[in-house]
């Protein structure tokens, strides 16, 4: 096991290495100069090599990694070009969106999912197992970003109860800010929802086969506590590790919900960045957004590893 | 060479489940109007007529029409096209460099196995839809670009898939044998491995399939894919926001198309895994 | 679960009422202005996005002189200025008691950093250009500044009304990018990134002070949700409305003024003139004549804006109407590509982001396809359009709005995207640029615009408009837009 996690932390700090340096090396040979951006049709030559000396466009690509990773590493995520602000400020900023939202939809998906799943898994086979998963897989085919689309049809502009877009910041009041992000949620929530009510159903189906259901059921409970009792909890292991790979996927699915909804998050913030050649702030974010999928890949990794140490051998997950 | 191929046991052609009748009816449907709409489309999916923009669905135009006075039900047929070369390129591309990989890995084993693996770490490590628009911001918008972009996120998959599925077949007994034969390591996955790996790696086609669908729409409609005037589903959507107010049902249909075309693809791959693999059909 | 998720819905809906109930209620204290593009940074003597001006220009900067709503130069920093008769030496008289946010007494020493700042040779100002004719800047005593030229040049005056040439502060000009310091009626407050600016009355303003106390500038990228802004009562204005298709909401509603008004902006489909065909004034011609304007103008703009046959606008001074040299007519087209040789060529035109650009290429495409011509449309982000189209000259055509005001200039120009080299025109130019009679110059401006309705180097499609929506009860803003720019020094509440 030490040996296993050692190498596993090694693999960890190389592969995120190797992530830093792919969005390096794309952001460098991304056509475009951030400086002509900046300064537009009108301005000279002269102009634009004195902008480019002033943010370090004119220093050696090897020195501008080395420069920016050393940085990175201490927590110095540098400054962005297009605001002339330090960009971890910017990411704070736009995180307040993010992770709420990622956080929210999560939550929403679960408390979703899990009865609905269960209750599908209690009625296997029947009309309300059929029904439930048949929604299920309309559920997993609808794409979020229209599925946001017909919220806001729904209840911004037919109904009229929820904002459309926009984010009035938390400053504004927890209401005011949580109102905004429950149509995002939901468009968010409700695919995953789908998928995870699908896992739920067949992993409660499956513990419910498992011999100590049988001996619980042999020793006389009744169906309905022998399911909420002893194969729930039980199933919901594998889906609370399905959970926990999907907070990444929430947190990448904002990046076109944003989008929809124009929200100020990570997501907006990297299109923006992209498209203005922001390259430090896409540099930073996306390597950020990158480890911490490694890392909460390892974690799951390791906590598979503790459960199954056969699992130590290979990199199954 | 016994056991070469292994097949299911039980009956060969199982008994169709709803899923996948269900799943090969819309999947033919979507398909069929895509080759329909090469040759015929009720009007010229984009030709402009800006007098009727923005008529809302009638007898002549079943799905109305869109700001430049287009047909929308003749865009969404020839979008259909769109949908279906990216996604089927896209998962071409994922498979035929994902599934060598990842028989390699499982072959090889070792420092390779090791490589492959933590690559494809890296690869997940990056949200599709990000490294998506990096791509199409260093290579332009565009089909092409659309097809690298879904198809390097295949790749991975494929390649786990397939490392996954052969490991476990290298321990097999015929693979032993042919293994004491003294067969290369590359006639043996060739031969025995890969033919056995076929059911998985079909059904996670049809899925990854559906997810190119979904991808492709995502990035015409953050105007990354394909490029007008080809009509895409996405590109649709995108436009359709504008008219929100005025013109709902441009963003309805769409997304109608989109949903039920990866509805179908969804039925058959599960409609699929049931009748090809057996030990998942009794977990059902 | 259904219903719970319904329960949820439904509070959330009557707290949102309770909301909306309260936005509704008026705050006479605040303005709060819609814009479609957040500034990159707020110092417009640093970059040259039109955004930056649109929130600093005239409510937190200020010049010596400065564009008035009807485009005319106005004093400001500046009470009144004298030109030598050669046109060569400006005198300004500057206002006294004039005072920068932070205290900072505004004098000829100002005037002098500011210009010299500019163009410096370490200068990132996006507009050096402007500078160009300045040979210096003196300071006879603090309330003279004296601007002497090293060659006349009729535009001066103007182009130091920009926004590139405000006056800025030895003290404040490295942090203006993210703490602007000027000398006008509003202090910049704090700017929440992604989302607004905040700013306030500045107390000791020279000037009249400003009717309403706070401004709020808040960024709203997406046309559909500035409409919502809007109608929810969320925005008080929405200066350039971004959505011409949902005007009919706003003009059917009585809580709304909306006003259609025009700027110096003309949309163009770009041409190189250095490629073959396009190299042959006969396939230019053709196109101006393949393309139906009115239909673009109706299908990108909602019918909003005025087709135009050259490089002016019914707003620009000295305009002259060439719309209907190039009447919409495909078989003169046809022919006139038959003639150049060019039928069935090829094309490509690439298209920046903006919505004129992606779906006007959609329109343009459509009617050069029907002339016979092979079109590709490749979108393009800004920062490869500026390197490949404007500096690489790679490119075919391209559909681009030039909004800088009074602009003939970039036709003459030795190098610039067209790649038109009309001696002709150059020549005419000069003859411009020197003139110092009002009455001359519009007639030479006239002559320009016929040498470029001849030569069509750009099939000049229609002069943007500029659409306000805003609250019934507000006035005093622009209807015109003659530089980008939300002046709000005048806004007030009607009684």
């Amino acid at each position: 096991m030490p040996r296993y996690f050692l190498g596993r932390t090694i693999a960890l700090v190389l592969t995120a290495f190797a992530a830093s340096l792919v969005v390096f090396v794309a952001m460098a040979v991304l056509p475009g100069d951030p400086a002509a951006i900046i300064l537009g049709t009108g301005a000279r030559p002269d102009t634009l090599a004195a902008l480019r000396a002033e943010m370090g466009l004119d220093q050696p690509v090897v020195w501008r990694y080395l420069d920016w990773i050393g940085g990175f590493l201490v927590g110095d995520l540098g400054t962005s070009y297009t605001y002339s602000v330090p960009v971890a400020d910017l990411v704070a900023q736009r995180a307040a969106v993010s992770l709420p939202l990622a956080v929210l939809a999560l939550v929403l998906s679960t408390l979703i999912a899990i009865p609905v799943g269960v209750y599908a898994a209690s009625r296997r086979g029947r009309a309300g197992d059929l029904a439930t998963m048949g929604v299920a897989q309309v559920g997993v085919a609808v794409p979020n970003f229209w599925l946001g689309l017909m919220l806001v049809v729904l209840f911004s502009l037919t109904l009229g109860w929820l904002p459309a877009s926009g984010f009035p910041g938390w400053e504004a009041g927890l209401l005011a800010g949580l109102e905004a992000l429950v149509l995002p949620a939901f468009a968010l929530a409700l695919p995953q929802a789908a998928i995870l009510a699908r896992v739920t159903r067949s992993s409660v189906i499956e513990t419910l086969g498992e011999d100590f259901i049988r001996t619980a059921r042999a020793k006389g409970l009744s169906g309905e506590a022998a399911l909420w009792r002893h194969a729930v909890p039980n199933a919901l292991i594998p889906v609370v590790t399905i959970m926990g790979l999907q907070f990444s996927f929430l947190l990448a699915g904002t990046i076109i919900i944003e989008n929809v909804f124009t929200l100020p998050g990570l997501g907006r913030l990297v299109f923006q960045a992209i498209a203005q050649r922001d390259l430090v702030t896409v540099q930073s974010l996306v390597t950020l957004l990158a480890v911490s999928v490694i890392v909460v890949n390892f974690v799951v990794d390791l906590a598979y590893a503790a459960l199954d140490p056969r699992l130590s051998r290979g990199g199954a997950r | 060479m016994s056991g070469a191929v292994q097949k299911p046991r039980g009956r060969l052609v199982p008994a169709a489940s709803p899923s996948l009748v269900v799943g090969l009816v819309v999947t033919a449907i979507f398909v069929g109007m895509a080759l329909v709409s090469l040759v015929w489309t009720p009007w010229e999916p984009t030709a402009l007529n800006i007098l009727n923009k923005l008529e809302p669905p009638s007898l002549a135009h079943p799905l109305g029409t869109d700001f430049f006075g287009r047909d929308v039900l003749s865009q969404i047929m020839a979008g259909a096209q769109v949908s279906i070369v990216v996604a089927v390129v896209a998962v071409l591309v994922g498979a035929g460099i994902g599934v060598p990989l990842g028989a390699l890995a499982a072959a090889r084993g070792g420092l390779v196995d090791d490589v492959v693996m933590r690559s494809t770490d890296l690869a997940f490590a990056f949200p599709a839809l990000l490294t998506a628009v990096i791509i199409t911001a260093l290579a332009g918008p565009g089909a092409v670009n659309a097809i690298v972009a879904i198809g390097i996120f295949n790749i991975p998959v494929f390649a786990r898939l397939t490392r996954g599925a052969a490991l476990g077949l290298w321990k097999r007994d015929f693979v032993l044998a042919a293994r004491c034969a003294g067969k290369s390591d590359l006639a043996i996955t060739v031969e025995h491995v890969l033919p056995n790996c076929t059911a998985v790696l079909v059904v996670q086609a049809t899925i990854q399939f559906a997810l190119a669908i979904v991808a492709e729409a995502g990035l015409s409609y953050v105007g990354l894919g394909v490029q007008p005037p080809q009509p895409s589903w996405g590109k649709m959507l995108f436009d359709a926001q504008t008219y929100i107010y005025s013109a709902p049902w441009l963003a309805v249909f769409p997304g109608l198309a989109i949903t039920i075309a990866v509805l179908g693809l969804n039925l058959l791959g599960d409609g699929l895994r049931d009748a090809l693999d057996p030990k998942v059909r009794r977990a059902r | 679960m259904r219903s719970s998720h319904l329960n949820t819905l439904a509070l959330a809906a009557s707290l949102l009422a309770l909301g909306a109930a309260g936005a509704l209620a008026q705050d006479r204290d605040t303005l709060r202005l819609g814009m479609q593009l957040e500034p990159p940074m707020l110092d417009p003597t640093a970059g040259a996005a039109a955004a930056i001006r649109e929130v600093t220009y005239a409510n937190i900067f200020e010049g010596l002189v400065q564009i008035a709503g009807d485009g005319s130069v106005v004093p400001a920093l500046a009470e009144s200025w004298e030109v030598s008769d050669d046109g060569l030496v400006y005198t300004f008289d500057l206002r006294e008691g004039a005072t920068f946010h932070d205290g900072t007494p505004f004098d000829c020493s100002i005037v002098q950093f500011s210009y010299e700042r500019a163009l410096a040779p370490d200068s990132t100002n996006a507009q050096k250009g402007l500078f160009e004719p300045i040979a210096s800047t003196e300071c006879p005593d603090p309330y003279t500044a004296v601007v002497t030229l090293s060659q006349p040049s009729s535009r001066f005056l103007f182009n130091m009304a920009w926004g590139d040439a405000v006056m800025v502060a030895p003290g404040s000009a490295e942090t203006n990018k993210t703490n602007p310091v000027g000398t006008g009626p509003y202090r910049f407050a704090r700017w929440v990134q992604g989302d607004r600016v905040e700013m306030t009355r500045y107390a000791d303003y020279w000037g009249d002070a400003p009717a309403i106390e706070n401004l709020v500038i808040r960024f709203i990228s997406d046309p559909s949700a500035a409409t919502a802004a809007m109608l929810a009562g969320d925005l008080d204005a929405f200066p350039n409305f971004p959505a011409p298709e949902a005007l009919p909401q706003f003009e059917n509603d009585d809580r709304f003024t909306v006003a259609v008004g025009a700027t110096e902006g003309e949309v163009l489909l770009s041409l190189n003139n250095a490629r073959a065909p396009l190299d042959d004034v006969r396939v230019r011609r053709a196109l101006a004549h393949a393309i139906d304007k009115e239909a673009m103008v109706e299908a990108v703009q909602n019918g909003l804006g005025t087709p135009i046959g050259s490089f002016s606008t019914p707003a620009s001074p000295g305009y002259v109407d060439f719309s209907d040299a190039y009447p919409f007519d495909p078989e003169r087209a046809r022919a006139l590509l038959e003639e150049a040789g060019a039928a069935g060529a090829s094309l490509t035109i690439h298209l920046p982001p903006p919505a004129y650009a992606r779906r006007g290429g959609e329109v343009a495409a459509a009617y050069l396809q029907q002339v016979g011509l092979d079109v590709e449309l490749v979108p393009i982000e800004w920062a490869q359009w500026l390197e490949q189209v404007f500096r690489g000259y790679e490119f075919d055509a391209t559909i681009v709005a030039h909004t800088e005001p009074r602009d003939l200039d970039i036709f003459a120009r030795d190098e610039y995207y067209f790649n038109y080299g009309s001696e002709a025109y150059r020549e005419a130019y000069r003859r411009y640029l020197a003139a110092t009679d009002q009455e001359e110059q519009a007639e030479i401006a006239g002559e320009l615009q016929r040498i470029l309705s001849e030569d069509q180097p750009a099939v000049f499609l229609y002069a943007l408009p500029k659409i306000g929506v805003w609250r019934a009860d507000l006035e005093g803003l622009w209807t015109n837009q003659p530089i980008p720019a939300n002046d709000a020094t005048e806004a007030r509440w009607a009684q």
